[in-house]
């Protein structure tokens, strides 16, 4: 009985901080969602489903979730696919691959907000030497606006993000890669296998259940994203890079509606958890892999 | 052995007693140190300098008076704030503009300041436009302390150049024709104007609005924002924004003042400001600024953002307030008012009082000194500039405050500028924005 209760005593720190980072939090933006609090104050009527009526009625929303949509499917098809090469790459016995494997980590470390004030200047029209090299290389023709054009904004965000977050994606990777046999690899090439052969048949079916399950993760962190947008382009220009997290904060520390913003924040929560029971539960590979040859 | 013991003693009582002496007095000094803290929104280094050289001298002269500054960034000014006077602990005083104050006063957390403004004012002539957002039923709530005023800035060698003559341009047709003759692509553009949404295009759109006499709000605080002239100067704006270098529709403060500084924009309404750079890193006097242009049916007219100390309710609270109205006093002496504008920020910060206008302290600072020309327009400038809601003398709606923080008047533009909407229907957008914030006095 004492070693059971010594048993609980010792995930106790943990539970209790879960309780006070995410718990409490979520509950209070649950109850805030559910009140017309001015900003700043402590109490505000109880208005009920009123603001998610405001909010499921505004135009912003809606294209605020879309862009929320396309921002994260759009980064997971680079972090996914990008991480795969280069970790396929690393994998192998080559003369300075530890060297390398430690530079890929430099756009992981490199804080936001130093890639997001670099890319303002960097991706400049008129100064940028990202147009000067590309206009001299004859890649384009007349200056590009990046972070101010209506279809090019978002591309460029998904790239800027995508380049941070790849090295995450390729250690992940990298180290499911490494739990595969070598020797499996030499039967298939003894049994007259190609490479394109030992990718589909050993390498994605042997590390499929863990590119799945950062799928997922990749989703959900770049689904959240706030800093690199806000300090880039503050969800412009015209909307087009304003996503939920955006809107949030913008309806909460610009317009000074917190009770709209904490809807916003609960619709993000149950979205992003029923879209993970389905996923989880529904999409979820099968357990046993054959690999075949 | 007992005289041992006794010596021990006898020591140990000398020693309490002499830590009970020496104590007795710091606890007393202690006790008389009346500690203040105050929050300002200045976060370049030069400027936390500036602050801490008054607070220096102050101390200097009232050793019983000791203060700290923090700085709290612009962008977090009004949640911080508001999070402050939530908590029950907001410093004893902040400086301010009147947009913010006008949310603290909502918050119900000032005191008025009437009476040290009426005193200084008769000491040292507040000017009227200056001490006019302040003053709100009978009473005043902040009291002023530097001040900024936006100009036409303009390279006179480009002027030169292209337009065949270093005199600025007077009236919106020229304006037009200067932009498009200074626009030689890609390496020069005629005029540096924002598109995003932020505070900047908030006062660029001001300044071309207010030459037309546009306003927010009229006399009773109802909103009249929808208005021909409102309209007639956005599409002034969406004209000449043409001539603005490709991004400019994504630019803030730190990208409008880097093309100014690199030439890549011959003119743009901005704070002269900028002067600093030409004079420290550029070392060129190749910069002016002039009256904003106005067409024939309009009248002179810029923006002006008085920075102002409002004092809290729990200052008084805390016995404090005898202090800071010292420290108000102090930094509204010519010649130390100086410190907080030419030093602090030469060219961007102006006196708002006619003694401090003609300190020889101010003017003999060697950056002021070298753009004088310019600081002396910018200084007869502020006789007739305004700020968006506070144009009749006394507060007329309450939810300015909320509307600026929204950036409202910059989200129209932007909506312009992008092709979004055509400027009637964003001046519509606009105004039903500003019902939601709307507070009218009455």
């Amino acid at each position: 009985m004492r070693r059971k209760i010594i048993g609980y005593l010792f995930p106790l720190p943990l539970l209790i901080l879960i309780l006070v980072i995410f718990l409490y939090p979520l509950l209070s933006t649950v109850r805030y969602s559910l009140y017309d609090i001015p900003f700043g104050a402590k109490e505000g009527p109880f208005v009920g489903p009123q603001n998610y009526r405001i909010i499921f009625g505004e135009p912003v929303f809606w294209q605020g979730f879309k862009n929320s949509i396309i921002w994260a499917l759009g980064n997971l098809a680079l972090q996914l696919t990008i991480p795969f090469g280069i970790a396929i790459v690393l994998n192998h016995r080559l003369k300075g691959i530890n060297f390398v494997r430690a530079t890929v980590l430099i756009p992981w470390i490199v804080p936001a907000v130093v890639v997001a004030i670099c890319a303002r200047w960097l991706l400049l029209p008129t100064m940028g030497p990202v147009n000067y090299y590309l206009i001299k290389s004859g890649i384009i023709t007349h200056r590009l606006n990046f972070l101010g054009s209506l279809g090019l904004a978002m591309p460029t965000l998904i790239a800027l993000n995508s380049w941070k977050f790849f090295p995450f994606g390729t250690l992940l990777i990298l180290a499911a890669l490494q739990t595969i046999p070598v020797e499996l690899y030499e039967a298939a090439r003894v049994d007259g296998a190609n490479p394109w052969q030992c990718f589909t048949r050993i390498t994605f079916p042997l590390v499929g259940r863990m590119v799945w399950f950062i799928g997922f993760l990749v989703f959900v962190w770049n689904y959240n994203i706030f800093d690199l947008i806000w300090l880039t382009t503050k969800g412009g220009p015209g909307n087009t890079t304003q996503t939920l997290p955006v809107l949030i904060y913008r309806r909460a520390f610009k317009t000074f509606r917190p009770g709209e913003a904490s809807s916003i924040a609960v619709i993000i929560v149950i979205f992003l958890a029923a879209l993970g029971l389905v996923y989880f539960k529904l999409l979820a590979p099968k357990k046993e892999e054959r690999v075949i040859v | 052995m007992s005289s041992k013991n006794e010596k021990v003693r006898g020591a140990w009582i000398g020693i309490i007693v002499g830590l009970l002496i020496f104590s007795f007095p710091v606890t007393i000094w202690a006790q008389e140190t009346t500690q203040l803290t105050y929050w300002h929104h200045e976060a370049p280094a030069h400027r936390v300098a500036a602050h801490q050289q008054v607070i220096d001298i102050f101390q200097k002269e009232h050793p019983d008076i000791k203060i700290t500054q923090e700085v709290v960034m612009w962008g977090d000014a009004w949640p911080k704030t508001l999070a402050a006077i939530e908590a029950g602990n907001p410093p004893d005083f902040q400086y301010s503009i009147p947009d913010l104050l006008l949310t603290v006063y909502r918050a119900n957390a000032i005191v008025p300041v009437t009476d040290v403004v009426l005193e200084m004012d008769e000491k040292y002539h507040f000017f009227p436009g200056q001490i006019a957002p302040y003053h709100h039923k009978d009473e005043y709530w902040g009291i002023p302390i530097w001040t900024m005023v936006f100009l036409l800035t303009y390279r006179p060698s480009y002027f030169e150049e292209y337009v065949g003559t270093t005199e600025p341009p007077k009236t919106w047709e020229e304006f037009l024709d200067y932009a498009e003759k200074l626009t030689q692509a890609p390496d020069l553009y005629g005029i540096g104007l924002g598109g995003a949404k932020n505070l900047m295009i908030d006062e660029q759109a001001y300044c071309i609005m207010t030459t037309m006499g546009a306003k927010f709000f009229d006399e009773k605080g109802n909103i009249i924002f929808d208005s021909p002239k409102t309209i007639k100067a956005l599409k002034f704006y969406k004209e000449i924004f043409q001539y603005t270098p490709p991004g400019a529709d994504a630019w803030s403060w730190g990208e409008m003042e880097l093309n100014i500084a690199a030439g890549t924009v011959a003119m743009a309404p901005y704070f002269p400001s900028v002067q600093k750079r030409f004079h420290e890193e550029l070392d060129t006097s190749d910069y002016a600024g002039a009256h904003m242009p106005y067409p024939p049916d309009g009248k002179p007219g810029t923006i002006t953002y008085p920075n102002e100390i409002h004092v809290y309710k729990q200052t008084v609270a805390r016995g404090h307030l005898p202090a800071v109205e010292k420290y108000i006093e102090f930094v509204l002496r010519p010649e130390i008012n100086y410190i907080l504008t030419a030093v602090q920020e030469p060219g961007g910060f102006y006196p708002v009082t006619e003694a401090a206008s003609k300190a020889p302290e101010f003017w003999k600072d060697p950056i002021i000194t070298r753009f004088k020309k310019t600081n002396e327009v910018a200084m007869k400038a502020l006789e007739y500039a305004t700020l968006y809601g506070f144009e009749y003398g006394r507060w007329v709606n309450l939810g300015i405050g909320d509307i600026t923080g929204a950036d409202v008047l910059a989200d129209v533009v932007h909506r312009i500028v992008t092709g979004q909407m055509s400027v009637e229907e964003a001046v519509k957008w606009g105004a039903k924005q500003m019902e939601k914030y709307s507070e009218p006095v009455g």
